[in-house]
């Protein structure tokens, strides 16, 4: 008798507790999460990366070129070094960052929970994703487009030619939703073959389980060399849709928000001035043009006014190089890809890549 | 305060598990709110507004019609049915095969058992998603291309097309089928009619043998008088109901007849083999928990071994098998999922496909764990209401 009624003691006295606990944890808890929304939400990322003492930025693991995971565990491509370029710029170290692999389904969930502090994982800036997800998106990085890869020997030369075949995508893009409105406008009836695994897509393709692939002109170019006969493929001339290829940020933080942009503005800029990893010490010895003096934090301080140090920009591109110098390491030549720049040219050259004015 | 109430023991029980019920009830009130709480921080509370939009992708394998303008809410349905049709179709094969091979595996014939032993061994010790890709790539994958397909009553059309009963490549199988003609509006009613006798017929064969004691063979006759009357009606209807339509091999694809692409067999034929594994053990198990006197009893009695099996153990081992079959059927529908592996759209993949148009990933994975507890719900509401409807009733 006497234990049942201490059992009951004993649970009376663990709910009050409970209830008491809740009650005031809720309320302090809401007052922490107002301030602490402020902190890490709205106001400043900034000061969460500066304390954290390293970037995260959220990124593919299996995309050769853009970015993918070597052997010995380090992040390799374009989108991996322009990651390092903003670590540059705020921390001085383009090593302070670490990378999250991040899959295209989990990748702006993990931007807008706040795992990441940013995205460069080749999103597309569409208005949707801009709006409805709280996410901002600066300037594109890379003007990308889709088409469609198909055997030489199809005889399949225009989207046109496409009536009736079996199309393989990869699933967690933009590109089913691109095909299936080209293919819709154009009344080309289809059927799309969706795979989760690039190995298992393009094991089907070379089987001939498919007649084309469609995805993003860059990524199916570098797949292609991945082929075990590249010479049988090629790529449609078309392009269906635009891609332009942006880092994502969360809605809110504008300065943030700014810094980002800016860095990629920076490295345009670096491009446009003929400013690179090799020559900069030396340019920063010689040059009288104002705005390069500005760029380089020798005039203005203009690196405070984003709430960095003012040689954030001399830092970025001493430690990872200019626009120009990432592209040619990463898609070059040197590389094994071999991407023309197409539209990834500074707008000197005929390219969409224009910075505003230091200034 | 009044001791002695505080000493009954029912107080005390309904008093502890009030308490108790309060504990939970704060709690996940508490964790509620904080969720929402911090979704809303984040601008991510949950609207499920976006399911009457426009989906604006296409599914590979529908069931019902879709296209680029159904909505999202049709798309989750068209993939709830491919993965329910290929649960179905692989649940009522699998426990046919998986039947067979538990009574190989209790046969006495040493091949048979050995075989059907090696069988349950090998399957069942590999992972599935291992005999799906096998399946894929080492099988489907390696048939023939579409052009060098293999064709059985290959014909050419006058206009150059080429036409066939059976074709095999690497796209899947198709094969003429019959597909509703000119004549099926009529002819739907005659079936119907035709079945509507059929279990008239039943009822009044059943009712007779209650009289007689005989147990006249209820689903023969009753099959008897479907297929009489409804072969009887084809004559009559002034256009063929059915008409037989072949595949064509028309540009890319093949068009017409009945397709079954490499993904779904692929997906069909791995599930089969790993699941009737698992059947077999079951209903082997159902069928050595019957009591041997049992047996002996009725060999006593003069049945054969046949109408031993038939009459004697298989009631008596269905008892036992139905709570494990139920766990292995419910396995299947949460396994088909695995076929976003290898590009079959069920109901995962295109909710996968869905996240990435529409970014709205914590509903759509809310929405997909409901679905799949949903049928997982079902499955074993249907399974528990069979399993006590045959279970012994003591008197």
């Amino acid at each position: 008798m006497k234990r049942k009624l201490l059992t009951v003691f004993v649970a009376v006295f663990m709910t009050l507790s409970i209830i008491s606990c809740s009650n005031s944890s809720n309320d302090t808890s809401k007052q922490e999460n107002d301030s602490s929304e402020k902190k890490t939400v709205s106001a400043s990322t900034l000061d969460a990366v500066k304390e954290r003492g390293y970037l995260i930025c959220g990124v593919n693991a299996s995309n050769p070129g853009f970015s993918y995971l070597d052997p010995n565990g380090n992040y390799i491509g374009f989108e991996a070094d322009m990651g390092r370029a903003v670590a540059a710029a705020i921390l001085g170290d383009p090593e302070k960052i670490q990378f999250r692999p991040l899959t295209s389904k989990e990748r702006f969930a993990a931007l807008q929970s706040g795992e990441i502090d940013l995205l460069i994982r080749t999103a597309t800036h569409t208005m949707t994703r801009d709006t409805e997800l709280g996410l901002n998106f600066t300037v594109p990085y890379y003007y990308d487009g889709q088409t469609f890869m198909v055997r030489k020997d199809s005889g399949i030369k225009r989207i046109a030619d496409l009536e009736g075949a079996a199309i393989c995508v990869l699933t967690g893009s933009t590109s089913e939703g691109n095909l299936s409105d080209i293919m819709a406008a154009r009344s080309l009836s289809y059927k799309p073959v969706l795979f989760e695994n690039l190995d298992e897509l393009m094991g089907a393709f070379e089987k001939g389980r498919a007649d084309a692939w469609t995805g993003d002109r860059s990524g199916l170019m570098t797949r292609m060399r991945n082929t075990a006969d590249p010479a049988a493929y090629t790529l449609l001339e078309e392009t269906i849709s635009k891609e332009p290829l942006a880092i994502g940020v969360r809605h809110g933080d504008d300065q943030f928000y700014d810094i980002v942009n800016w860095c990629l503005y920076g490295l345009f800029f670096g491009e446009e001035h003929k400013i690179s990893s090799k020559n900069i010490d030396s340019i920063k010895q010689s040059t009288k043009k104002p705005e390069e003096l500005a760029f380089l934090g020798l005039r203005s301080d203009l690196g405070s006014k984003l709430g960095l140090s003012n040689d954030w920009a001399y830092n970025m591109i001493k430690k990872t190089g200019n626009y120009g110098e990432l592209f040619e390491r990463h898609f070059g030549p040197d590389s094994g890809l071999s991407i023309p720049r197409g539209m990834n040219k500074p707008w000197t050259e005929g390219g969409l890549l224009y910075c505003p004015p230091f200034r | 305060m009044n001791l002695t109430k505080l000493n009954d023991d029912r107080v005390l029980k309904a008093a502890f598990q009030f308490v108790f019920a309060l504990v939970l009830i704060l709690i996940f009130s508490s964790m509620y709110g904080n969720t929402v709480s911090a979704l809303r921080s984040r601008g991510m509370l949950p609207s499920f507004k976006f399911l009457s939009l426009s989906a604006g992708i296409d599914i590979g394998e529908h069931i019902i019609p879709f296209d680029n303008s159904s909505s999202n809410f049709r798309a989750i349905i068209v993939g709830l049915l491919n993965t329910v049709s290929i649960s179905i179709v692989v649940i009522i094969v699998s426990t046919f095969l998986g039947f067979i091979i538990a009574l190989c595996r209790l046969s006495k014939n040493w091949l048979l058992k050995n075989i059907a032993l090696s069988y349950i061994e090998i399957i069942r010790n590999i992972p599935l998603l291992v005999l799906l890709l096998f399946w894929y790539r080492a099988v489907f994958m390696e048939l023939p291309r579409l052009k060098e397909a293999f064709v059985i009553g290959k014909y050419i059309t006058e206009d150059g097309i080429t036409g066939g009963k059976l074709f095999i490549s690497n796209r899947g199988l198709s094969m003429f089928w019959p597909f509703p003609g000119k004549g099926w509006n009529i002819y739907q009613y005659i079936l119907l009619a035709a079945f509507a006798v059929a279990v008239f017929a039943v009822i009044i064969l059943r009712q007779r043998g209650k009289k007689t004691g005989r147990k006249p063979m209820l689903i023969f006759w009753g099959a008897v008088v479907f297929t009489g009357i409804s072969l009887a009606g084809w004559f009559f209807t002034p256009f063929p109901p059915l008409v037989l339509k072949y595949p064509l091999l028309k540009g890319f694809n093949l068009s017409g007849g009945l397709n079954i692409s490499s993904e779904w067999g692929s997906l069909f034929s791995g599930l089969i083999l790993y699941t009737s594994a698992y059947i077999a053990e079951a209903i082997r198990s159902g069928i050595q928990a019957v009591d041997k006197g049992q047996l002996e009893a009725s060999y006593s009695l003069g049945f054969s071994h046949l109408k031993t099996i038939r009459l004697v153990v298989l009631p008596q081992a269905l008892r036992i098998t139905i709570p494990p079959l139920t766990s292995i059927y419910l396995g299947v529908a949460k396994n088909t999922s695995l076929g976003v592996a290898i590009g079959f759209p069920d109901l995962f993949s295109v909710i996968g496909t869905l996240i990435n148009q529409s970014g709205r990933a914590l509903e759509l994975i809310l929405i997909v764990m409901v679905i799949y507890l949903g049928l997982s719900l079902s499955t074993s509401l249907f399974m528990n209401i069979y399993n006590s409807r045959i279970q012994l009733k003591e008197k």
